[in-house]
């Protein structure tokens, strides 16, 4: 967005969302620095959706601030904004082509440059010969194909995309991928509402995480790995595990792996000779940082990853 | 911005609408099927005249006592028929089948029922018994005046010309009246072929989930506003499509269809009742559109606006049902009410302005009324499709839609 140097694209402060008797948010904070891609994360019902709906002005809050580019949003600032819904859907008895220029000219292209870009992406996403077909005649991942289009055919500032690769295979997903490396490569801050982990952790800058309304972590994905243990060893043994203070068992399996979280200033060496002292027989002893996966996994317990 | 986009929706709204299939194919039926209703009624009503005249014309034979004396011996002899003895006999005669019907002339056949009696032969042709006795009494009598010229009075309307004057003018009667009418017909039409898509314009969005796509990119009350546009436009062509070939061959085949009587020399386009009926008919026009958008605002689907939307037209097409009272009874309560009820006013409102028995104050406040009632009517429409579209599976909240301030 074209805000001033230094002030953040997206500020929330004390958000709270009441529906009925259901307070879906609490009292959340947090701020979107322009040119960071910033996870947005949470267990389906956490208010991912609603937080960003409140930001875009579609839902009015119940007390907070929202604001985009240093104000409330206003559908007159389209012009920077691209926003993938997680309801999608387009004029289903529309032709692709023209859709996609109509959503282009709303967001204040040219019809000609409109069109000229619509039918370059549709090269490049595989689907040039549908440009004019309905879209109700198009698949499910087809269909998302072209609305991702009309999220970025303005080359946004901004793009926050709710759940980008739901419905998407992996081949598709790789190119939506893809797509949003290119944005934040090109410079646009990119919001992503997940709960897919490993995209969090390739792509972006901060997350934040949502439970019951309320903010469970927050910060850099670095920040965040050290804040739920930093370091953790992943052990494949065979034997009875020492007690080990200070370690939390994080992950295990029937099969004799487990994965450790340590502690800080926990020396690796002492553990594994710990470990050896004890009579445990050790074939893989693997240090790394926390995943976000099993960060998830803690805060929200099995059952949500079950869901999901 | 703004208004550009309001002009990108509404070209978006007339191409997409102007190129479905199913938008010309209703066109075209709407004077198919008024074409089609015409023939019907015309053949059911020719039908009617001929069987009504074969009645009277039937032959059969009937007995009948005349107590009034104004029956002729020979005409009835010639349809068939012979004097009877008395009533009770008679009445025993066409009970046991001697014979088929058997007519009771009272004294006093202008205040005392004529006693009809007959065979059974089918609901219809029953009605021949009566046709015959009402013929044989109107023949009987026409035979016992002399003059034909009092004749002829008694059995056709005699031509009149009548002028009624105004302010010292001649009216032009009729001539005055068919141009404002033609206001309610155009209002008619706008409801029959633009509430669906004045209905869905608002239910699209939420129906194929794109809500919060546009409402992200452009705000509420252009897109709304761009889309109304739109589908009068759309309605506009519509209404062309029928009105210029309809008039063209009207003009063209006037003779044809026996309509040379039809002078539209003597359409009066008298400038307050035709301002007035444009200022109604912009109003009502303006009501029942924002009426059907904040309908579409609220419901999920078509199926579940349905019910509202046909209480809107109902209420809006009611006052067609008292025409006979809102020209007999101009000045009366209810009349006064249907003026002043929004949905109602536009077509009682417009009647009685092309009848020239609109107060200028009732006009003018019922005027006042539907445009103010439309304007507030679609900036609620447009505040409970913004905070309420995304309410895909169910109806708006409203009190959540309209109870929060924006923070």
């Amino acid at each position: 967005m074209t805000g001033p140097v230094g002030q953040p694209v997206v500020r929330v402060e004390n958000f709270r969302m009441v529906f009925g008797d259901h307070e879906v948010i609490k009292d959340l904070s947090f701020e979107v620095a322009p040119g960071e891609t910033f996870g947005f994360l949470g267990s389906n019902g956490s208010g991912k959706t609603t937080t960003i709906r409140a930001l875009l002005g579609i839902y009015l809050p119940t007390a907070g601030l929202l604001h985009v580019d240093g104000r409330p949003f206003r559908p007159s600032q389209t012009r920077e904004l691209g926003y993938l819904p997680e309801e999608r859907g387009l004029y289903k008895k529309e032709p692709v082509l023209r859709t996609m220029v109509y959503f282009g000219r709303l967001k204040g292209m040219s019809a000609a440059a409109a069109k000229r870009w619509s039918m370059d992406y549709l090269e490049r996403v595989g689907l040039p010969d549908k440009a004019l077909i309905r879209l109700d005649k198009l698949s499910g991942g087809q269909q998302q194909k072209v609305q991702l289009g009309v999220t970025i055919m303005n080359q946004p500032r901004l793009l926050i995309l709710d759940e980008p690769t739901k419905g998407f295979d992996p081949v598709n997903r790789r190119l939506l991928m893809d797509l949003i490396d290119e944005q934040k490569r090109a410079g646009s801050t990119v919001i992503m509402v997940t709960h897919q982990m490993e995209e969090v952790e390739r792509l972006c800058d901060r997350v934040i995480l949502l439970k019951d309304g309320v903010a469970r972590a927050y910060g850099s994905v670095t920040e965040v790995q050290e804040q739920f243990g930093g370091v953790t060893v992943k052990l494949a043994y065979q034997g009875q595990l020492p007690e080990l203070p200070g370690c939390r068992q994080l992950t295990a399996d029937q099969s004799g792996h487990v994965e450790l979280g340590l502690p800080p200033g926990q020396d690796l060496a002492e553990l594994l000779a710990r470990l050896v002292a004890s009579g445990v027989s050790v074939s893989a002893f693997t240090p790394s940082r926390r995943s976000l996966d099993s960060i998830f996994v803690e805060v929200y317990g099995r059952s949500a990853q079950e869901e999901d | 911005m703004a208004k550009s986009n309001i002009a990108i929706v509404a070209g978006f709204e007339i191409n997409r609408h102007l190129r479905r299939k199913s938008l010309w194919i209703f066109t075209l039926l709407v004077p198919i099927a008024i074409v089609a209703v015409g023939v019907i009624s015309g053949f059911s009503s020719a039908s009617a005249d001929t069987a009504i005249a074969e009645q009277q014309d039937t032959q059969f034979s009937f007995e009948y006592i005349d107590a009034s004396g104004l029956i002729d011996p020979t005409i009835a002899t010639q349809l068939g028929g012979r004097l009877g003895s008395d009533s009770a006999s008679g009445l025993d005669d066409v009970k046991n089948g001697r014979i088929e019907a058997f007519f009771d002339y009272p004294a006093d056949p202008t205040q005392q029922p004529t006693e009809v009696s007959g065979a059974d032969v089918g609901i219809i042709q029953n009605g021949r018994y009566a046709a015959v006795a009402v013929s044989l009494l109107r023949a009987s009598v026409s035979a016992q005046v002399a003059d034909p010229t009092v004749l002829s009075i008694i059995q056709t309307d005699p031509p009149v010309n009548a002028t009624a004057y105004r302010d010292g003018q001649a009216s032009a009667g009729l001539g005055q009246v068919v141009a404002p009418l033609l206001y309610i017909v155009l209002f008619f039409m706008a409801i029959v072929m633009l509430g669906n898509q004045m209905l869905s314009a608002t239910l699209e969005e939420k129906e194929n989930r794109v809500s919060e796509m546009i409402l992200t990119t452009i705000d509420a009350t252009s897109l709304l506003i761009g889309k109304v546009i739109g589908v009068v436009v759309v309605g506009l062509a519509q209404m062309l499509t029928l009105l210029v070939p309809s008039v063209a061959a009207l003009l063209y085949f006037r003779d044809g269809f026996n309509l040379s009587g039809l002078d539209l020399g003597q359409l009066s386009f008298q400038p307050g009742p035709m301002t007035m009926g444009l200022l109604l008919l912009g109003g009502g026009l303006a009501l029942y559109t924002a009426c059907l958008v904040t309908i579409g605002a609220v419901m999920p689907t078509a199926q579940d606006a349905s019910p509202a939307f046909s209480v809107v037209v109902l209420l809006c097409v009611m006052p067609l049902y008292a025409v006979v009272w809102v020209a007999t009874n101009p000045g009366s309560g209810i009349v006064t009410g249907l003026t002043l009820f929004p949905l109602s006013a536009p077509i009682t409102a417009m009647m009685r302005n092309a009848l020239g028995v609109l107060p200028l104050w009732q006009g003018l406040l019922a005027v006042v009324e539907l445009y103010v009632l439309a304007a507030l009517v679609l900036a609620l429409g447009a505040r409970l499709f913004r905070y309420g579209s995304i309410a895909y599976s169910g109806r708006v909240n409203l009190k959540a839609a309209l109870g929060r301030s924006k923070v």
